[in-house]
């Protein structure tokens, strides 16, 4: 139980300082489009935490996080416009529905390991980008997929009652994704992180050790969807209407993956800061920088050397600690 | 322009990889497969961008390669099908008998076995890698001339998604057998087009049809990995 | 507790590295040697269900351990350790031994917490309780292996070259802790090495492998005198 806990990225002093400052400080300082931005940029970080919770902590790589984080999306969405369930349990739900899903997709993806368990988890993602593109994102029509007829029938999403106004709904986010790293730091803490430890290390000893593998990957691959999941809900309630499948692409599939990398996989702070990359950074770019929509257009070519940087750095790290050859 | 326009793209396309394989790859020759992967991931980003930037997404691109089309039993058959099928016969007959008969050919599957000990053996293994890297981005560029012939308009969307179906073959060929990569792309594109044409209350196969190599690969994982395998100490046991 | 192994065949492609072997262990601490490549690790990996073998079976107590899933074997009391050390290096010593223990035994928090301290006290170890693997020599890691392979009430102990790069002194500590597995937890304990002492000071009875093949067994002292080990570990000529 001792390791997780002194690892410097749990540092409660650490956390308690961050979420002092998005609670209370953040909201009366910053305008309706950076509120917008670090929106965006929690619900990003609990979707990084989960691939990165997936690839670092189970050792499991997976392409295919944007799949629960759109089907929790869609799920929230369609959910938010047909029932007037409160928007927590619709949250809730799409969590749900993503965890269940994640693990279906989980099941052939838990018999292949490394390079085809990136591989399938690509493919499944795009599979997913299909279905979403033909059943298109909500916006208040009927139907299974509730999306309009007539422009009339437009209507934007919910949001929690208490949370309407964009602060409000930024301090919502905030309390949901620290919800979330709660519940991925309990299970790390637990029985589950310390099977996940040896699976990582190695599968014959894990099996030596009673560890259940199939059983724990799928509990890992649920959580992962699960917090995913949620994220999507999150993010439909942060932007309102009009989602497009760009968010949960195959482009975006391997944007996460790299934005992942480079913010480090071991640390909630790596999770954060791919959120600060992907969603604040840019915009800090376009808006302050020389250049301005050069770096939006950039961007991905930006990512695409920051991966690359990233992975020769690791090697090199690899190497001084004699783990190659 | 003009006649030099086609070797210009597929020699433009292998400079491309020639480059990554020289300069980039090696630094990732010691990681694992999945890393070596990430490497071309970022490569691909790292081209979307410019993609981004370049291409104004509101004209429409394409590159059309010189055809005809005759009807052939009342199906109508345009010359650059024909090539494109030929193409990929050609390629696998040549590539077999290349790794088979040629010492580079031996060399690369030499390395692809045992990277270490093909080094230890005096295989110049940077120069055959870079090669391979080459000859791959010959075999695209080649590729890329035919296969806009067969998309409405040249986008990264429509570019991006190519890597799916191709995967596809790759995974049921087990990235080891180029017959069976054939056959099984030529399976998923067939299944694909005997799906297009539906509509009505079978519109969905239609709409879905783009999954069909997902659904294909997911099978095949599970048909080959139908007995789970134990890795220990590097060594796969069954 | 005997462990009756029958007409084990295991094939690679080509190779067997197990070609029949029909051996019962009596029970106490056993030893299993023989050369290079003989199949003693290959046995291992036959009875904790990493290698499927063509024919065979292996009966502990009644029970048929070669139909069990492997991880399930973990859990009727089949522990090991590896001929490279295997201890998990994210986790504490103390995670290590527990994740072993909560995965094979039942329990409440305080019988969890002593049950693994128990066994860290075995092996000597509770002076590193809560340091983090990653941080200690190799060793630690081979008593960390050797506590996870004790810990709780392991039935049958498969040690594969435990004392493989430990200094005398260590090997003799080591020898120490084998010694007592038995009578700690009633465990037959299989004890692969190449160190003939460590062999002949733990175990009163031995088997060796040669090519697949049992090659003789029997109280430890004849079986090292056998000519045909004695042929086996120096080569034809010496006969
Ligand atoms: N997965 C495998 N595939 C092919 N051959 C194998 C495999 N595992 C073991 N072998 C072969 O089986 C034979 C027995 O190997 P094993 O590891 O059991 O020997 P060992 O008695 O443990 O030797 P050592 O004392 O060196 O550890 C060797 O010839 C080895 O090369
Ligand atoms: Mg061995």
């Amino acid at each position: 139980m001792g390791a997780i806990v002194k690892h410097k990225a749990f540092e409660p002093g650490a956390i308690a300082v961050i979420v002092v400052f998005a609670l209370f400080v953040a909201p009366s300082i910053f305008g309706a489009f950076w509120i917008t931005n670090l929106t965006q940029m929690a619900v990003f970080s609990v979707v990084a935490a989960s691939a990165g919770m997936l690839y670092g902590r189970v050792g499991l790589v997976s392409l295919g996080q944007v799949a629960p984080y759109g089907i929790g999306c869609w799920v929230t969405m369609r959910l938010a416009y047909a029932t007037s369930l409160p928007f927590p349990v619709l949250l809730l739900i799409g969590g749900i529905v993503a965890a269940v899903i994640g693990m279906l997709i989980g099941l052939p993806a838990l018999r292949v390991s490394g390079l085809y368990l990136a591989l399938v988890t690509l493919m499944l993602a795009a599979a997913l980008e299909t279905v979403l593109g033909v059943l298109k994102f909500p916006n208040g029509g009927s139907g299974f997929s509730g999306v309009v007829t007539s422009l009339s029938d437009l209507a934007p999403m919910r949001r929690p009652g208490f949370a309407e106004t964009d602060p409000a709904y930024f301090r919502f986010t905030v309390i949901v994704a620290l919800l979330l790293f709660l519940l991925a730091y309990v299970f790390l803490a637990g029985k589950p992180g310390r099977a996940w430890a040896s699976i990582r290390q190695s599968e014959p000893s894990a099996i030596a050790a009673g560890i259940a593998i199939t059983q724990y990957k799928l509990i890992a691959f649920a959580l992962a969807a699960f917090m995913a999941g949620v994220a999507g809900g999150l993010f439909a309630g942060s932007v309102q209407q009009s989602i497009g499948i760009d968010q949960f692409s195959r482009q975006a599939a391997l944007f996460l993956i790299a934005v992942v990398l480079m913010g480090g996989v071991h640390t909630l702070w790596g999770a954060l800061l791919a959120g600060f990359f992907s969603k604040v950074m840019l915009d800090l770019l376009t808006s302050y920088m020389v250049g301005g929509q050069f770096w939006n257009n950039f961007s991905l070519s930006l990512f695409g050397f920051g991966l690359m940087m990233n992975l020769i750095q690791s090697t090199k790290a690899m190497e001084k600690k004699g783990l190659l050859g | 322009m003009g006649i030099l326009l086609y070797p210009g793209l597929v020699l433009n396309c292998a400079l491309i990889t020639l480059a990554y394989g020289w300069f980039l790859a090696p630094k990732l020759d010691r990681r694992d497969p999945l890393a070596k992967s990430l490497g071309m991931v970022a490569v691909a980003l790292f081209l979307m961008g410019i993609m981004k930037d370049r291409w104004d997404t509101s004209k429409p691109r394409n590159l059309h390669f010189p055809s005809r089309t005759f009807t052939v039993a009342d199906t109508v058959v345009s010359t650059t099908q024909i090539l494109a099928l030929a193409f990929a016969l050609v390629v696998v007959v040549g590539v077999n008998l290349f790794l088979q008969r040629t010492s580079i050919g031996t060399a690369m599957r030499a390395i692809a076995n045992n990277r270490e000990t093909s080094a230890l053996l005096g295989v110049p293994v940077r120069r055959i890698e870079a090669m391979a890297w080459f000859g791959a981005g010959i075999l695209c560029g080649c590729v890329f001339l035919l296969l806009p012939s067969f998309v409405k308009s040249l986008d990264q969307g429509t570019l991006t998604w190519f890597v799916i179906p191709a995967l596809g073959g790759a995974i049921v060929g087990r990235f080891r057998s180029l017959w069976i990569t054939f056959f099984a792309s030529i399976v998923i594109g067939v299944i694909e087009s005997f799906l297009t044409p539906f509509s009505g209350a079978l519109q969905f196969l239609s709409d879905f049809r783009r999954v069909t190599p997902v659904v294909i690969s997911v099978l095949a994982i599970l048909w080959i990995s139908r007995r789970r395998t134990v890795v220990l100490a590097g060594r796969e046991m069954s | 507790m005997k462990v009756e192994v029958n007409d084990i065949r295991v094939q690679f492609g080509g190779v067997m590295p197990l070609d029949g072997v029909t051996v019962t262990f009596p029970g106490g601490t056993c030893g299993l040697i023989g050369p290079n490549g003989a199949g003693k690790t290959t046995f291992f990996n036959v009875l904790s269900g990493y290698v499927t073998p063509v024919n065979g079976s292996v009966r502990c107590d009644g029970v048929e351990l070669l139909t069990m899933p492997d991880y399930k074997r973990a859990r009727w009391g089949v522990r090991r350790t590896f001929q490279t050390e295997q201890a998990i290096e994210g986790l504490s010593v103390f995670d290590n031994v527990l994740t072993v223990y909560e995965h094979t035994a039942k329990g409440s928090r305080a019988e969890k917490k002593k049950a693994v301290d128990e066994a860290l006290e075995f092996c000597g170890l509770l002076g590193v309780r809560d340091q983090l693997v990653r941080t200690l020599p190799a060793k630690e890691r081979r008593f960390i292996e050797m506590a996870r392979a004790v810990v709780g009430s392991p039935k049958v102990v498969l040690l594969d070259e435990p004392a493989a790069g430990l200094p005398d002194e260590e090997t003799n500590e080591l020898s120490v802790i084998i010694r007592s597995i038995p009578e700690r937890s009633d465990a037959t304990v299989i004890l692969v090495d190449h160190d003939m002492a460590l062999v002949q000071a733990c175990c009163e009875w031995s088997a060796v492998l040669d090519f697949g093949r049992l090659l003789a067994s029997g109280p430890t002292g004849d079986v090292l005198r056998d000519p045909k080990v004695l042929s086996a570990y120096l080569g034809e000529d010496e006969l």
